[in-house]
């Protein structure tokens, strides 16, 4: 079934103030072409308006149809077909508000009109907002595309939905409940609320509630569990103790202990005779092994002292014997020993007397040597005096000698002599007188001659005149210099009493020679007075000098003068070594000697000890002997020695009686015995009153908590633990049969959409297939286009360019048409400045298609891009 | 010689799986049968009550239940005789030494093997247990007492007869023939919560207000009167119980014979005062189901005093009625599919998928039935 409009005009109606009109708009595709701002998407509202708004509304949406500035009736008249029927629609808003609807079946004006609308083209009738809420128009809100909604590719509204799924209704077999099956579901939720948790399906309200239920109730049932137990505890302590009780307070009442005491006390009895009698078996016993003890003892010191007298008797003799044998070898060595004294006294003066000599010979050997070393230094003084009397003229011509800078002020002073000496005889006038005499010069007469005239002379003229002859004034200052430095010369010359120069360089030289001779004789000097360690003399002429007056030659002594003595110090050494070793062999052989006579000595004394010990031995036993023989009892000892024997022999027999009748009467077992029966019923007696204690203090507590009704307390706990574990049962069941219901409904709802997006990817894989070949598209539950899959990616609707998204949006589009078509819906496609950002090709392929649809339902195009869709065919308008 | 012969009181039973309305009705409707049964001593001229064991439900209760106990007891003009039982044993400072301390003149706690002679030439032999549990039978002490002068002898005692009901090991175990043995012209016997009489002069009177679901014993509580005379014994029962409880066993099959059932057991019984444990079992249609669901939840289970259904057995199978209801509803029919597989499947969780069809199912059927 298709919806054709035919006419569209408007009046009032935003830009359109004036009545304006579409008009001749036929099946097929229609192009309307017209430039930006004509009005195109005004056009496409007004359709909107008159079929979907009620005439009565003013919403902000319908009062924004008013032109502006004006207040008036937007209104809007429609002519269109639906299944082959005409049907003429004119609806005014705001301004006397109406509707009026005429077609097949007749005219129809206010609310009936609107809903024979909303009949004839499928939508709801609901709240209208700020906007056209595409959700309520069916169809034709998803399938007339506005320019702003182009680009989404938006899922379908519920009820579109459910038309759909009518359409696939005989390919998928599955139904769509909607709203009623929302309802359940809702119910479902809520009743599911009241055990779980929406999120994350914790437990809450009753199914919590039994859930703590039985946490609560377990806790009680433990605490009075256990109070009961301790009480039911304290039963059984009771009772054992009132067992316990019994027990003992029969044993204390029958004694079963009282014969054996009784016995026990008999024999008690018994056992203290039988000691009594053991104590005097005892004395009696002792008393006879002493007298014997005694006896014997006597009769055995007796014999031991006989013994020991012939002991002491037979040393003493040994002894005196021995030391006679040793007497005689004491006498003997004694002797040699005096002998042996007397040739080390001997050895000894010889000794003292070898060594007198060699000493007294060695002290006037060495008087001599010193004696002749004195006299060599006195000899080496009066060489050193001699050289030294050889310095005075050295030292003389040293003195004499002229200083260096004397030596050249005087070569200086004779130099500039000879200089002014030349010069003035170079330029001296030459005088000469010849022949005349008389003449004087200077007052001097003057002879004939020549001569220089330097400076001014007077010659007196035999006639008393006087020619005076002045030189030149550069002469005269010649003269003077050369005056000058004779007269220097001639002071230094004097000065250093030297005839000239020639002489005071020979002084010098004489004095530089003097000098060197000098130094050689002060080492000559030095040399001549050397050290002497042995008269303990530094080197130098001083202390040679010090030395020798200190030390004067004396006139040697006499016998310093006789010759030698008989035997040099050589002779007298080897004597001095040989009476040192006889010496020493006679020192040697007198310790020898003596050593051993004392040796010999020695052995006398341990004998002669012996001999004392045993006389003294003797004396002791003599004493001894004495005394033992005065004994009483010593005269009749070998008569009474073996009575007392036989005496103790008997008594000892009668002790081991008396012994074996006290250990048959042990009298401390016994009383141990004894002693245990008597702590043994103490003890009852405690453990009766201990007993007595604990049971008064059991009744106390049991008679305080039973009272109390632990037991029945504890019933009611266990009683509810157990409701309460059963109601957890039955509630947890309950919860997870809603959680089982209410999963089945999701499954069931997931399932039926599949259903439906299955059919609906079909159809539009096959649109989507022209423009991007090999391209599949998938749609989410609520039929919204998710994605693509190209060779097996898929690829996220908004990643995709804007391009490919608008083509995609149109395509699904074209496919719901079809399907709706199907359905038999009126369908009618209005495109308002589609494809804006399709390249040529994608446009040429969109366009086909769009041709392709044209030839199914009415499709009007809008657009304002003259040369994209000149050369489409089709019902081309003017605005 | 007319006494009285009641056991099993349990006083102080928690009743815990009960609400607490029901708890508290329950607990109180015990101590008011001491009072019914004194006044039925007076009204039928028995001068004795013996209870023959369990007066209370544990050996430690609460102490209002003792005093409830005693004070009720103290007030009607007959002698009442207590035996302890194996729920209320006799030990020393037990329960019964703080029955004593609060006893009125005319009870007697029989703590003792020892016979009492209660009238001229009539002794009481009581046979009371000093523990739970004893493997002895306790009415052997019988052959030790002296009742001199004996016109009637009549014992007292609780526990199970040998060689009857349980096999093997049982405590408390009293010779069937103990009252031959004995000599006994009665045996008035306790633990038997129902009447029962093992022989013509021994008997299990029951406990005088029921305490539990037993299936086939619908009967309310009694007390046996018993008429002692030198050769004959004669046994009345007397009604005491106020609560009936009843166990039902009900195949069912549809929803119209379920609710005959229903309607049938009210009529049959004072709903107010009766406790249900009704046991389903059963095919029936799933609009059935929900119907009798209906039924159970928005009426029987407020008429009763107290409703225990067990319906784990009722299988609700839709009809192809029932399928194509659903079916009509989309997503519905097909979530309806889904669990209808599990159930096919028999699974583990094939119970809950059924609870959950019969869930979708009711929800459904509330949206038609608003949609209507």
């Amino acid at each position: 079934m298709s919806l054709l409009i035919r006419r569209i005009a408007v009046e009032n109606f935003r830009k359109f103030r004036a009545p304006h009109e579409v008009a001749g708009l036929t099946g097929g595709l229609n192009i309307v072409i017209e430039p930006n701002e004509t009005g195109k998407s005004t056009l496409l509202e007004a359709v909107r308006a008159a079929l979907f708004l009620k005439h009565g509304s003013t919403t902000r949406l319908i009062r924004s149809f008013q032109p502006v500035g004006d207040n008036v009736g937007p209104q809007v008249a429609l002519d269109f077909d639906v299944a082959g029927a005409r049907w003429s629609l004119t609806k005014r808003f705001i301004k006397s508000a109406s509707v009026d609807l005429s077609g097949p079946t007749g005219r129809q004006q206010g609310e009936a009109a609107e809903q024979a609308l909303q009949a004839l083209l499928g939508f709801e009738a609901g709240q209208q907002g700020t906007g056209f809420d595409k959700a309520l128009h069916g169809a034709l809100g998803l399938l007339w595309v506005a320019q702003t909604d182009g680009l989404c590719v938006e899922a379908p509204g519920s009820s579109l939905r459910d038309l759909i799924g009518a359409t696939l209704e005989s390919e998928a077999g599955a139904l769509v409940g909607g709203a009623a099956f929302e309802r359940i579901r809702a119910r479902i939720d809520t009743q599911y609320a009241a055990y779980f948790t929406g999120r994350s399906g914790a437990p809450t309200q009753r199914l919590l509630a039994a859930q703590k239920r039985v946490a609560a109730a377990a806790e009680t049932l433990a605490e009075a569990e256990r109070r009961e137990g301790l009480l039911e505890a304290a039963f059984a302590d009771l009772d054992a103790a009132r067992r316990q009780l019994s027990t003992l307070r029969r044993e204390l009442e029958n004694d079963p202990d009282a014969a054996e005491r009784a016995g026990l006390l008999a024999r008690l009895e018994t056992a203290r005779g039988a000691a009594l009698q053991l104590a005097t078996r005892k004395a009696e016993a002792a008393a006879a092994a002493a007298r014997r003890d005694g006896l014997e003892d006597l009769a055995a010191r007796h014999t031991a002292a006989l013994e020991r007298q012939a002991g002491a008797q037979d040393r003493q003799q040994a002894a005196r014997a021995e030391l006679a044998d040793l007497s005689a070898g004491v006498e003997a060595a004694r002797a040699r020993a005096d002998t042996a004294r007397g040739a080390l006294a001997t050895a000894l003066s010889a000794r003292e007397a070898a060594r007198t000599a060699l000493a007294q010979a060695r002290a006037q050997d060495t008087a001599e040597r010193r004696r002749a070393q004195i006299a060599a230094a006195h000899e080496r003084l009066a060489h050193v005096a001699a050289l030294e009397a050889e310095r005075a003229p050295l030292d003389a011509t040293v003195r004499q000698a002229v200083p260096a800078q004397v030596l050249e002020d005087l070569t200086a002073a004779e130099r500039e002599v000879v200089r002014h000496r030349t010069l003035l005889e170079a330029d001296g006038t030459r005088v000469e007188l010849v022949g005349a005499g008389g003449v004087t010069k200077d007052g001097t007469p003057l002879e004939a001659g020549e001569w220089t005239l330097t400076r001014e002379t007077r010659l007196g003229l035999p006639g008393g005149g006087e020619l005076v002859l002045r030189p030149s004034q550069a002469l005269v200052g010649a003269q003077a210099a050369l005056d000058a430095a004779q007269a220097r010369c001639a002071a230094l010359l004097a000065q250093w009493q030297v005839s000239g120069l020639a002489e005071a360089q020979a002084r010098n030289d004489a004095a530089r020679e003097a000098s060197r001779a000098l130094e050689t004789l002060a080492a000559r000097v030095l040399a001549a007075a050397p050290a002497d360690r042995d008269l303990d003399l530094a080197a130098g002429p001083g202390p040679l000098r010090a030395f020798v007056a200190a030390h004067p030659l004396a006139a040697a002594p006499a016998e310093a003068h006789a010759p030698s003595p008989a035997r040099s110090l050589v002779e007298l050494e080897a004597e001095q070594d040989h009476t040192d070793a006889a010496f020493a062999r006679a020192e040697a052989q007198a310790r020898q000697a003596e050593d051993d006579a004392r040796e010999a000595e020695k052995a006398q004394t341990p004998l002669a000890i012996e001999e004392r010990t045993a006389a003294a031995d003797l004396a002791r036993v003599a004493e001894e002997l004495a005394l033992l023989t005065a004994h009483a009892d010593f005269t009749d000892l070998p008569e009474t020695l073996p009575a007392a024997r036989e005496a103790a022999a008997t008594a000892s027999l009668a002790l081991q009686q008396a012994q074996a009748n006290a250990r048959a009467f042990d009298e401390t077992a016994l009383t141990r015995r004894l002693d245990t029966l008597a702590a043994r019923r103490r003890a009852a007696e405690e453990s009766r009153a201990d007993l007595t204690t604990r049971i008064a203090r059991l009744e106390a507590q049991v008679e305080s908590d039973g009272g109390k009704g632990l037991a029945e307390h504890a019933a009611a706990a266990r009683e509810e633990d157990e409701a309460a574990r059963a109601a957890l049962v039955r509630i947890t069941e309950e919860a997870e049969t809603l959680k089982l219901l209410r999963e089945t409904l999701a499954e069931a709802q997931a399932e039926t959409a599949r259903s439906i997006t299955g059919p609906v990817a079909t159809r539009a894989a096959r649109h989507v297939g022209r423009i991007l070949p090999g391209a599949e598209p998938a749609f989410a539950d609520d039929l919204g286009l998710t994605a693509i899959r190209r060779v097996g990616v898929e690829e996220a609707c908004e990643q995709l360019s804007k391009g490919t998204q608008e083509q995609l949006a149109l395509l699904t589009r074209l496919s719901f048409a079809d399907m709706l078509l199907e359905e038999g819906r009126p369908v009618s496609l209005i495109l308002d400045d589609p494809l804006v950002y399709s390249d040529d090709v994608r446009l040429d392929a969109m366009t086909d298609l769009i041709l392709e649809a044209s030839e199914r339902m009415q499709v009007i195009l809008l657009t304002c891009r003259e040369r994209a869709f000149r050369h489409v065919e089709g019902n081309r308008l003017r605005m | 010689m007319r006494f009285i012969h009641t056991a099993d009181w349990q006083l102080g039973k928690p009743f815990g799986r009960f609400d607490a309305e029901t708890r508290a009705a329950l607990t109180e409707a015990r101590f008011d049968v001491i009072d019914t049964l004194g006044r039925a001593a007076v009204e039928h001229g028995a001068g004795h009550i013996l209870v023959a064991g369990d007066v209370f439900d544990t050996e430690g209760p609460d102490e209002r239940t003792v005093v409830q106990a005693v004070t009720r007891m103290e007030r009607h003009a007959c002698r009442w005789w207590l035996l302890p039982g194996n729920h209320d044993f006799a030990r020393n400072g037990g329960i019964w030494d703080r029955v004593q301390r609060r006893a009125a003149a005319n009870v007697t706690v029989l703590t003792a093997p020892a016979a009492h002679e209660i009238a001229d030439g009539v002794w009481l032999l009581p046979a009371p247990l000093l523990h739970r549990h004893t493997l002895d039978d306790p009415t052997e002490v019988f052959a030790r007492m002296e009742t001199p002068g004996a016109r009637l002898r009549i014992g007292l005692a609780h526990g199970s007869i040998r060689g009857f009901g349980t096999q093997g090991e049982t405590k408390n175990m009293i010779a069937p023939d103990r009252a031959r043995l004995s000599n006994l012209d009665y045996l008035a016997l306790g633990d038997w919560h129902g009447t029962l009489q093992v022989d013509a002069r021994t008997w299990y009177c029951g406990t005088p207000e029921t305490d539990r679901f037993q299936p086939g014993r619908d009967e309310p509580g009694q007390a046996l009167l018993v008429d002692l005379m030198s050769g004959t014994t004669t046994v009345k029962p007397i009604p005491t119980g106020r609560f009936r409880w009843l166990s039902r066993d009900w195949p069912v099959a549809d929803a119209i014979g379920f609710t005959a059932l229903v309607d049938d057991l009210l009529a049959s019984c004072e709903p107010a005062a009766t406790l249900l444990r009704l046991t389903l079992s059963g095919v029936v249609p799933l609009t059935d189901r929900v119907a009798m669901l209906a039924r159970i939840e928005d009426d029987l289970t407020h008429r009763l005093r107290h409703l225990d259904v067990r319906d784990a057995d009722v299988v609700a199978r839709p009809t192809e009625e029932d399928l194509t209801a659903l079916s009509s509803e989309g997503m519905i029919g097909r979530a309806g599919a889904l669990l209808r597989a599990r159930i096919a499947d028999d699974g583990p969780d094939a119970p809950r998928a059924r609870r959950a069809l019969e869930r979708l199912f009711v929800e459904a059927l509330r949206e038609r039935g608003e949609a209507a």
